[in-house]
């Protein structure tokens, strides 16, 4: 009745799909029921465990490839969790004390409580070796080698942590690593995303510095391999398919000069020490602490940092093996000067009269000085500077106010010789008559109130924000402004709200709340120096892969936030006042000429221009600043060279007296280096123990000949 | 009576039923067999994909049941949307097809542009929190388009071959994502609707010629990538020369081996419903989409596993039993190609948890986990559902 063909081919069809399906189902009977046993055991002994492999980080390098974080091998005694599972609590117990009275013996101090506590940390995998000693001797592992019945579990294998060549060296700057804690670990493991860098629970994390922020770059993708364990948690082989060897991390490099950064930091412990020994003129005042400071050092035409130096500093070393709590509390202690803190980006202080460069730009760019209608006075004209300046309406309408300097007497000072002599008349009245505006005096509405001037270049020169450094915690100083006082004032920090005229005069001459980072005040000196390029200073300088011929993955090129183009007509006579700090010019001295004399600076080939500055902290003793750039071609002193200036340098010394004496020698101290070509090679720890030990062999060896002589004589004048 | 060709007889099909009366109730046109059929798979697939996805669920950490609401979620509104898609007239959409086409190569286009990428194929757009991935519902579009193209008295060559070249771009768009396991779809249901329609039998032969050359020509030249290859092969090869073939065969080839210790080790009666330790341990990839039968395997044995098989043959069976009685061609041969659609994307997910098929995943239909292909699959149930339907409507008229 069907011999429709449509009718055949629906037959066929039916057919086939049940031929499939029967398919499925034949295979199905096949696996479950006759190959059941089998699969059965497989699965069994199928459930694999991942065992993860830390891979090395990347290394740290100087600008000119010196490595100063490195890897290293050490022993590290383990014990194996499952097979201590197999043993009685007696046993157990037993284990621990032989094994720390062996430890101990190889001349690591340790207790069995602190290897019992090991064991008990539940951030390690059931499978995973458990480090209860690093950095053991090496006979060790010889030692429990060879006794393996007396120390089941245990095993001595190697790891690399981090090591130091150059010690505490750019400590601060370098960072440290240690055990990801639990915050850190969700912070950078998003759950939806299977990555290469998956952290484990004891893996170790930059935690600061360049370890912290190059961390995706410095870490390296963890091996993993597949042990095969069974229902009783029994190893039983490994499944060699799926195993992933750990790769090496990438090696940064950094603009840091080692050589340069070991002079900065020998140099501001130095001047430290110079000024603690100095007395205070008066007894009374606030004595000389100078336990805290910083110095940094960049490059204007990159705004890479060369050195970045900040004291007192701390060990890196003393993290690799874990950090107690006691020792950790030292480095972060007020106390002993918070070692931890890196002054150079973290410490935050007034500028005193370095910010008179800012001041004296402000002031041409506004108008306030020059030959426009708003000028109180022209660049070249002179003001009579008698010491002090007085003021009235400096707050209520009906103050007056005596703003005093430590200069006493008369003198004429046009903006040039201001910046020499850090007059603060000069400067004071440009903040009380050329910036504030008395009270609904023509404010302008560009976004910018007229008055605040000074605030408006201040920040254009990138004070007041973060500079942007490739360094975690950075602090942006501060540019106190209407906006400032009242949001400090919301805050309940400050007692008042209201910007007043004395408000502006104090800021002219960089006290009051104007806030800046060594950093920053290096960074805007470099701005000046290099024509208004405003850079975010750069501390990395590229990436490459691993090993000493790597290759480069990423440059990182200088990164300018603005270019304020400054014209050459403010440019001069600024820097001509500058180029006069150091120098002495017949009766006219620079604030600074002493300090450059005593180290017979080449001003001639390497002229410098800078500025000092004394900020007064209540109750303390002032801070001491320096800050310049050079070498820089200016007519002003008759000066000829053709180079544009290389080095940028602010000097931050606290508790440590006038700019002039404690900042400025370092500061010329380091130029001088600089300027002769003379930095001496930074010594690694290596080369200083060789160098000990020469130094050793050669005084016993002198002191046999001096034996030997005397011996001879001794022998001689014997009856 | 003699049943000859669809349109000979007034009553309609191949085989003769009973004609619909006035006084039978409204749901004398639904099939019961088949929406039951439906509604256990998708149940049985929803509580798998819970087993595959709930997690550890310990007291800490309860339960994860998201994957399962959404899934049966997507069920609810696939019913709904297969409700819409029993009751049109689609013989009277016809007009249509053509701007459905038209949409369907568009998307497929634009999706090599701006689509996203998961596991390597650019399949899926991302709408908010949604993945969709066009080319489940382009099959249904598929069906359509090739159901009008070949539904004439006789296929003629020239018909045939425009058929073939209707179909033959959309896989090609899909090539391009590359979507393997997709494709192979779209190829055995092109095959299937060709077979099934009055297309003359030497055509079918000689189709048959061409595409064995093809499918030898392809293996020889560089259409498909290596890894692509690797995956269609590596089913039938042993350690050894998985070995030589390097690291992206060694994957494949375990997922395949893990999959079948999963099903192996569930024996007769499985070790218990969110007891599998295999896919417990997520030693089997994919589990909650192409290898979920790994997950009833290991789960619920052959005892549950085949119970599955079953309720698919019962769906298999009454679909086939619609296309044979209904009315005209059109309408037989959607039902032909949404059957097609099933049986080879059963035996395809299941085939491959099993080693007896390559490992390309396409998701089993009803089953696993995902929206686009819960939506598509209920949506091909509900137009058989209007096949059946209108063969009552037919006898009415008469």
């Amino acid at each position: 009745m069907h011999e429709d063909p449509q009718w055949l081919r629906m037959r066929i069809f039916a057919f086939l799909a049940l031929s499939l399906l029967g398919a499925l189902g034949a295979r199905l009977w096949f696996l479950q029921s006759i190959e059941h046993e089998r699969f059965d055991f497989e699965a069994q002994t199928n459930v694999l465990e991942p065992v993860y492999e830390e891979a090395p980080r990347g290394r740290i390098l100087d600008r000119n490839g010196r490595v100063l974080v490195d890897n290293q091998v050490v022993q590290v005694v383990t014990i194996d969790r499952a097979e201590l599972a197999g043993l009685d609590e007696a046993a157990r117990e037993e284990l621990f004390v032989r094994l720390a009275i062996s430890v101990s013996r190889s001349g690591r101090l340790t207790k069995a409580d602190a290897i019992a506590a090991e064991i008990a940390d539940r951030s390690y995998g059931p499978f995973e070796r458990i480090p209860v000693a690093i950095d053991v001797d090496r006979d060790l592992l010889v030692f429990i080698g060879e006794r393996e019945d007396e120390f089941p579990g245990v095993e001595v294998v190697q790891r690399t942590v981090r090591s130091y060549p150059y010690g505490s060296l750019a400590a601060h700057v370098l960072g440290y690593v240690g055990p990801i804690t639990r915050a850190e670990w969700e912070s950078v493991t998003d759950p939806d995303e299977e990555s290469d860098k998956q952290y484990q629970l004891n893996d170790e994390i930059g935690k600061t510095g360049i370890e912290r922020v190059f961390e995706a770059e410095l870490r390296g993708v963890p091996g993993i391999r597949y042990l095969r364990v069974d229902r009783s948690s029994k190893v039983i082989g490994e499944d060699d398919g799926r195993r992933r060897d750990p790769v090496s991390g990438n090696d940064v490099w950094l603009t840091i000069d080692i050589d340069l950064q070991a002079l900065a930091e020998q140099e501001l412990n130095d001047g430290l020490a110079l000024a603690r020994r100095k007395e205070t003129r008066d007894p009374t005042d606030p004595p000389f602490v100078a336990s805290a400071g910083s110095v940094v050092i960049t490059d204007p035409q990159t705004g890479g940092v060369l050195a970045m130096a900040s004291y007192p500093t701390y060990e890196p070393a003393d993290f690799v093996n874990g950090i107690s709590f006691t020792q950790f509390n030292e480095l972060t202690s007020e106390d002993n000067f918070s070692p931890i803190l890196n002054r150079a980006i973290q410490g935050q202080y007034a500028p005193g009269s370095t910010f008179k460069l800012v001041t004296a730009y402000a002031s041409l760019e506004e108008g306030v000085l020059g030959d426009g209608p708003e000028a109180i006075r022209g660049i070249y004209d002179a003001y009579v500077d008698r010491g002090d300046y007085t003021y009235s309406g400096c707050f209520e309408d009906s103050d007056t106010c005596i703003y005093r300097s430590p200069f006493s007497g008369t003198r004429r000072v046009d903006l040039t010789s201001a910046l020499t002599v850090s007059s603060d008349t000069y400067f004071y009245e440009i903040g009380g008559e050329g910036f504030w505006r008395r009270p609904n005096e023509d404010l302008n509405d560009d976004g910018v109130t007229e008055d605040e001037g000074i605030q408006k270049w201040a920040t254009l020169m990138g004070l007041g924000t973060d500079s942007g450094i490739q360094l975690p915690y950075e602090r942006g100083g501060a540019v106190p402004d209407r906006d400032y006082y009242r949001s400090q004032f919301d805050l309940g920090v400050f007692g008042t709200d209201q910007w007043f005229g004395g408000s502006t005069i104090i800021l002219a001459i960089g006290q009051g709340e104007l806030l800046v980072t060594p950093l920053q005040l290096a960074n805007t000196y470099a701005t000046f120096a290099n024509g208004g390029r405003v850079h975010q200073p750069n501390i990395g300088l590229k990436v490459t892969t691993a090993g000493d011929e790597g290759d480069v993955i990423r440059e990182i090129g200088p990164r300018v936030l603005r270019d304020l183009d400054i014209p050459p007509e403010f440019r001069q006579p600024i820097e001509q006042g500058l180029l006069g700090v150091p120098r002495r010019d017949g009766s006219s001295a620079g604030t600074a000429w002493r300090a450059f004399s005593d180290v017979d600076f080449p001003l001639g080939s390497w002229p410098v221009a800078g500025k000092t500055g004394t900020a007064e902290v209540q109750g303390r003793a002032d801070t001491s600043i320096f800050a310049a750039y050079g070498p820089t071609d200016n007519p002003g002193y008759g000066i000829d060279i053709d180079e544009e200036p290389s080095v940028a340098i602010a000097v931050v010394l606290e508790e440590a007296g006038f700019g002039s004496s404690a900042a400025a020698p370092v500061a010329a101290r380091i130029l001088e280096r600089i300027a002769t070509d003379t930095v001496d090679p930074a010594r690694s720890l290596k080369q200083t123990e060789a160098l000990i030990v020469e130094l050793v062999a050669a005084r016993l060896e002198e002191a046999e000949e001096l034996r030997a002589a005397s011996g001879q004589d001794s022998e001689g004048a014997l009856p | 009576m003699t049943a000859s060709t669809f349109d000979t007889n007034e009553a309609g099909g191949l085989l003769r039923s009973r004609y619909r009366d006035e006084s039978d109730p409204w749901w004398l046109v639904l099939d019961p067999i088949l929406i039951l059929s439906t509604l256990a798979i998708a149940a049985f697939g929803s509580i798998l994909v819970y087993s595959a996805t709930r997690g550890p669920a310990t007291l800490i950490e309860p339960a994860n049941t998201t994957y399962f609401e959404k899934q049966i979620a997507f069920a609810i509104i696939g019913l709904g949307l297969a409700a819409v898609a029993a009751v049109m007239d689609v013989r009277r959409m016809r007009s249509l097809l053509p701007i459905a086409y038209g949409a369907l190569t568009a998307v497929l286009l634009a999706i090599l542009q701006f689509g996203t990428d998961i596991n390597g194929a650019r399949s899926w757009y991302r709408i908010g929190e949604f993945t969709f991935q066009p080319s489940e519902p382009g099959k249904i579009v598929l069906i359509l388009v090739l159901a009008a193209a070949f539904s004439t008295e006789e296929v003629s060559f020239r018909r045939l071959a425009g058929g073939l070249a209707l179909a033959g771009a959309t896989i090609f768009l899909i090539l391009q994502q590359p979507d393997l396991g997709t494709i192979l779809v779209y190829i055995a249901v092109t095959a299937v609707m060709i077979m099934l329609s009055t297309v003359r039998v030497r055509y079918i032969v000689l189709l048959s010629l061409a595409a064995l050359t093809a499918v030898t020509m392809i293996f020889q030249s560089d259409v498909l990538k290596d890894y692509q290859k690797v995956r269609l092969t590596v089913f039938v090869l042993d350690d050894e020369a998985i070995a030589e073939l390097g690291p992206d065969a060694a994957r494949v080839a375990y997922n395949a081996e893990q999959s079948q210790i999963a099903i192996g080790n569930g024996g007769i009666f499985g070790e218990g419903l969110f007891e599998g330790t295999q896919t417990g341990s997520n030693l089997v990839p994919e589990q909650q989409t192409d290898f979920i039968f790994s997950v009833a395997g290991e789960e619920l044995g052959f005892r549950g596993a085949g119970i599955l098989l079953v309720l698919f043959g019962v769906l298999g069976f009454r679909v086939w039993r619609i296309a044979l009685r209904a009315t005209d061609q059109f309408d037989r041969l959607i039902a032909v190609g949404v059957m097609a659609m099933f049986v080879f994307q059963v035996f395809q997910s299941a085939g491959m948890t099993m080693g007896i098929m390559p490992v390309t995943g396409i998701p089993m239909p009803l089953v696993s986990y995902g929206g686009s292909s819960m939506l598509t699959s209920m949506v091909a149930i509900g137009l058989v559902l209007g096949v059946h339907r209108r063969r009552f409507d037919y006898a009415l008229r008469a």
